[in-house]
Order: structure tokens, then C-alpha cells, then sequence
């Protein structure tokens, strides 16, 4: 349980509250602008707060760490790196 | 009239937010706590509390890839590894003496030992104030030797965290033709013994309690032609035996190769086992019992899942024929076609010099969270070293974490 788990707890909890804090901005930013390319950047940081979510019950909740593969993460990542790329190459 | 209206949006989902973390995090930390001591019990308790009375009682490796070889170079290095046996026995003897009775009775598991003539199975289990964790270990004659070893760190016997199989697979003997002392692809076989076709004689089985307290538990078989032993011993506590340092959470192995039938002149033995897990795999040259001073010149095969790590490791050098000599280990994999398709199945080789008899010691084992609270030698210290502080640096990053964020938004507001 404390191998290294004090140090993922900080970075788990880091990563959570800053992915929400963006993904807030997101909303705000997407309803002021309408720009289809925040919308994308929004499900990102959605992603990215998923994720955290995910990590942070880890670290309780040890029977969900048998689902949490680092494969279902890298397909977190795929998502996220997709919708960036869509973000990016979308016209306005 | 839209900017107030998002800001308050803003303020109810910042809300939301904290009323589910908080709903989330309450049962969580009480579930975590409702699992302590749970194990099921496999009768046969061997265990008494340390100061109480006693009760006595395959196919050729081909195609490899990822290979990786440790080792010293050098036929005979007795005179060096004596004066390593020595160093190792002091510092054996500095460890025993460094930790106190009150450290000691922090690290004690408690022991169950079931099993019959073929298999055997040993439960250790760690439980100090509100932390537990709890290993097991199965070993089997059927159809070769193998070592299970599962982890709980709750001490759940249905929250295995870490689990990974060490299988016994054959002896080779092989002529050495690029001369670096191990067992490779390059290598020629000249013989094999496989596990599999040997007939194994019943596991006996015995407990007894040391001078010092510790109860040790013991296993042995050997094959029906003597060519081939393996003697296990596992112990509550930290314990010396034979001058070796045994840490409660791993099991010392004998392999013993006697009177091995070589069937030509200037070969060596190698030793291969195979290694099954779904977790990481590395290779480290220095273990972690090394690292934390129980031993010395050992190398390790580490198997690492999220949180949780143990380890298969032996002692760089090996009693050929009564003197101590170097020992040379190969990992490798190797695919071979399974369920899933082509699946990667890793070998180590350990290749011993050439002798009559071989005596080997690996080690087999966990690092439980008990090591983390070692250091700390004291209750209350460790007391404060529990899931609740996990928790509590959670909860302290997500609050450090929103006051940044809030700062650099309104640093941000103010340029």
C-alpha cells in the first residue's frame, strides 16, 4: 500500500483538481465563444479528469486497481490525442 | 446578464464537485478499513506468538530476444567470495543486533501451513495496530516444481494485488561455445533433465522454533534419482540461520544438482525456470534485500503490478563442490503460441559451473508495506503511516492544488 503511494496520491490529486479546473474554464470559454474547437479541448479535459478520477479511487479502492491497466489508459490517451488533433486541424 | 449566470453555474458545479468527492472518499477509506484481518485461515496454525512455547512437529529455448546476463566473469573467484560470505555474515549479524525486540515484533507474520505429499501451501500474514497484509505461498511437485506466490495487501484472501508462478522446467547441460560462462543461444545442448518426466519424492514438512524465538518452517523434495533437491525454509521474523539473514516476507530456496550424469567432458549445468505473471517484469542487479542490507552480491528478477512488488533473487555465487563460485543467469523470452495467440513466456537460466554437487540459494518474496513502517521502529510513528495518511495527503494536494489553480487565475485576471 505505501510503496510509492503517498507520492501518487499528490500527483493523483494534482492532476484531478487541475483537470476539473480546466475543464470549468472549458464550458465557460466554449459558451462565451461557441468555437467547436473548445468544445473538443473540453471532452479533453473531461478525459483528462476521468482519468484522474479514476487514479484517485485507485489508491482506496484497491479491488478497482484489477481493472486499471495501463492499456485502458493509453486508450485515455489515444482519445485524448485524437481530439486534440481534431481540435487542431478543425476549421473555425 | 450571461457572465453572472455562468459564474454561478461555475460556483454550483464546484459544489457538485466537492459534495461527490466527499460522498465518495467517507465509504471508501471505511471499506478499506472493513477488510483488516479478513484472511481465511488455513488451519494447521504453526504459529505462536514469539515469545511462547514451541511446537516441533519444454522445448529447447529458441529465437530469444530481450536478453540480459549478469555475472562476474571468472572461473574460480573462492578467495573473494569467501571474503563476501564473511562481509555478508557481519552485516548478517549488524541486522540482527540493529533491529530491536520492539522492531522485531512489528515485522512478525503469522504462519498456516496446509497441504499433502505434492502440494503445499504457506500463508504469512503481517498485522500491526490497523495494517495488514498477507502473502501465500503454493508450492507443487505436479507435474513439475513450481512457486506461486500471491500478495494481499489487505490481507484478503479475494484481493490478490500481485501474483506471479516461478516453474522448474529442466537442467541443461550445455557446451559453452562463446566462452562467457552461461547459458545462451549460441550455446550447444548436450543433455537435458526435465522436470516434468522425473517422479518427485512426497514434500516433507517441519516447524520448529529457534533458540531466538522465530518459528521457521521448512519443505523439502528431491527427485527419485537424488540428482536433484530443493530444500525451502521460511520464518515469522527476522532470523539468522546458517549465518544467512531471513527476512519474514520471503522464502530461502535450496537448489541442490548432485552426481548430475554429465554426458560429456567440459560442459556446465544451467538451471532453467520459467516465469509467469501478467505484472511488469525488470531485471535488477541489485536486491532488495541488498538494498536494505539483509544480503549482499545477490541479482534479482523484480515482478511489479500498480502499488505492490516482489521478487525472485539469488546469490551471485554458488558452493561447487564445497568451494564458492560465481554463478552466471540469463533472462530471455521466448514466444510460444497460448490461448491469447502468441504469448511471451520469460526463462531465467542460471548456469553454474561445472561440479559434482551444487548447492544454490534463491529467494522468493514480497516487499510487504511492513518494510515502509520498519524504519520508523515505533508505534505511534507508525500508527500515523496508515491508509488515513494517504488520505489525508490526498485531501492536502487537492486543496494545495485548487489554491494554485485559483492563484494563477487571478495572477492571470490581474495582468
Amino acid at each position: 500500500m505505501l510503496n510509492g503511494i503517498l507520492e501518487s496520491a499528490i500527483i493523483y490529486g494534482f492532476l484531478t483538481i487541475f483537470s476539473f479546473g480546466m475543464w470549468v474554464i472549458s464550458i465557460f470559454s466554449y459558451q462565451k465563444s461557441r468555437n467547436k474547437k473548445i468544445l473538443f479541448v473540453n471532452i479533453v479535459f473531461l478525459l483528462f479528469l476521468l482519468k484522474g478520477v479514476l487514479l484517485s479511487l485507485s489508491i482506496f479502492l484497491t479491488d478497482l486497481q484489477e481493472f486499471l491497466s495501463i492499456s485502458l489508459f493509453a486508450v485515455f490517451d489515444l482519445l485524448i490525442l485524437f481530439l486534440l488533433f481534431v481540435a487542431v486541424l478543425k476549421k473555425q | 446578464m450571461k457572465r453572472p449566470n455562468n459564474q454561478r453555474s461555475g460556483l454550483i458545479a464546484l459544489l457538485i464537485f466537492f459534495i461527490i468527492v466527499a460522498s465518495i472518499s467517507t465509504p471508501v477509506i471505511a471499506q478499506d478499513g472493513q477488510h483488516h484481518g479478513e484472511g481465511p485461515g488455513y488451519g494447521n496454525d504453526i504459529n505462536n506468538p514469539p515469545n511462547s512455547e514451541s511446537n516441533n512437529s519444454p522445448n529447447e529455448p529458441s529465437g530469444f530476444d530481450n536478453q540480459h546476463n549478469w555475472g562476474k566473469t571468472g572461473e574460480n573467484q573462492s578467495d573473494s567470495n569467501h571474503e563476501q560470505q564473511n562481509q555478508y555474515q557481519k552485516q548478517g549479524d549488524q541486522n540482527d543486533k540493529g533491529y530491536g525486540q520492539q522492531q522485531k515484533r512489528h515485522q512478525y507474520r503469522k504462519m498456516n501451513c496446509t497441504g499433502d505429499q505434492k502440494q503445499y501451501r504457506i500463508r504469512s500474514q503481517w498485522k500491526l495496530n490497523n495494517s495488514t497484509d498477507a502473502f501465500e505461498i503454493d508450492f507443487t511437485t505436479n507435474p513439475e516444481p513450481s512457486l506461486t506466490l500471491n500478495y494481499m495487501p489487505t490481507g484478503n484472501a479475494s484481493n490478490i494485488q500481485l501474483n506471479f508462478k516461478i516453474i522448474l522446467k529442466k537442467i541443461v547441460e550445455f557446451s559453452d561455445l562463446n566462452n562467457n560462462k552461461r547459458y545462451d543461444y549460441s550455446d550447444v545442448v548436450v543433455s537435458t533433465y526435465a522436470f516434468n518426466l522425473q517422479n518427485f519424492t512426497d514434500i516433507t514438512y517441519s516447524n520448529e522454533t529457534l533458540s531466538s524465538g522465530e518459528n521457521i518452517v521448512r519443505m523439502a523434495t528431491k527427485t527419485a534419482d537424488d540428482v536433484f533437491s530443493i530444500d525451502m525454509l521460511i520464518s515469522d521474523n527476522f532470523t539468522l540461520f546458517n549465518n544467512l539473514l531471513i527476512s519474514p516476507s520471503e522464502m530461502k530456496i535450496d537448489f541442490i544438482i548432485q552426481n548430475y550424469l554429465y554426458m560429456k567432458n567440459n560442459t556446465q549445468l544451467a538451471l532453467l525456470l520459467e516465469v509467469n505473471t501478467n505484472h511488469y517484469l525488470t531485471i535488477e542487479e541489485e536486491s532488495f534485500d541488498e538494498k536494505n542490507g539483509f544480503a549482499t552480491n545477490e541479482t534479482a528478477v523484480n515482478i511489479s503490478s500498480m502499488h505492490y512488488c516482489g521478487f525472485f533473487s539469488w546469490l551471485n555465487t554458488a558452493c561447487i563442490d564445497g568451494s564458492n563460485k560465481s554463478v552466471q543467469a540469463s533472462v530471455f523470452e521466448e514466444g510460444h503460441l497460448g490461448i491469447k495467440g502468441i504469448e511471451n513466456v520469460t526463462y531465467i537460466a542460471i548456469s553454474y559451473p561445472r561440479g559434482t554437487e551444487i548447492i544454490h540459494d534463491p529467494k522468493i518474496g514480497v516487499v510487504s508495506q511492513s518494510f515502509a513502517l520498519l524504519s520508523l521502529g515505533d508505534s505511534n510513528l507508525i500508527n500515523l503511516v496508515t491508509e488515513f495518511n494517504v488520505y489525508l495527503t490526498y485531501i492536502i494536494s487537492c486543496v494545495l492544488a485548487i489554491l494554485l489553480f485559483l492563484g494563477i487565475i487571478i495572477i492571470r485576471k490581474r495582468l
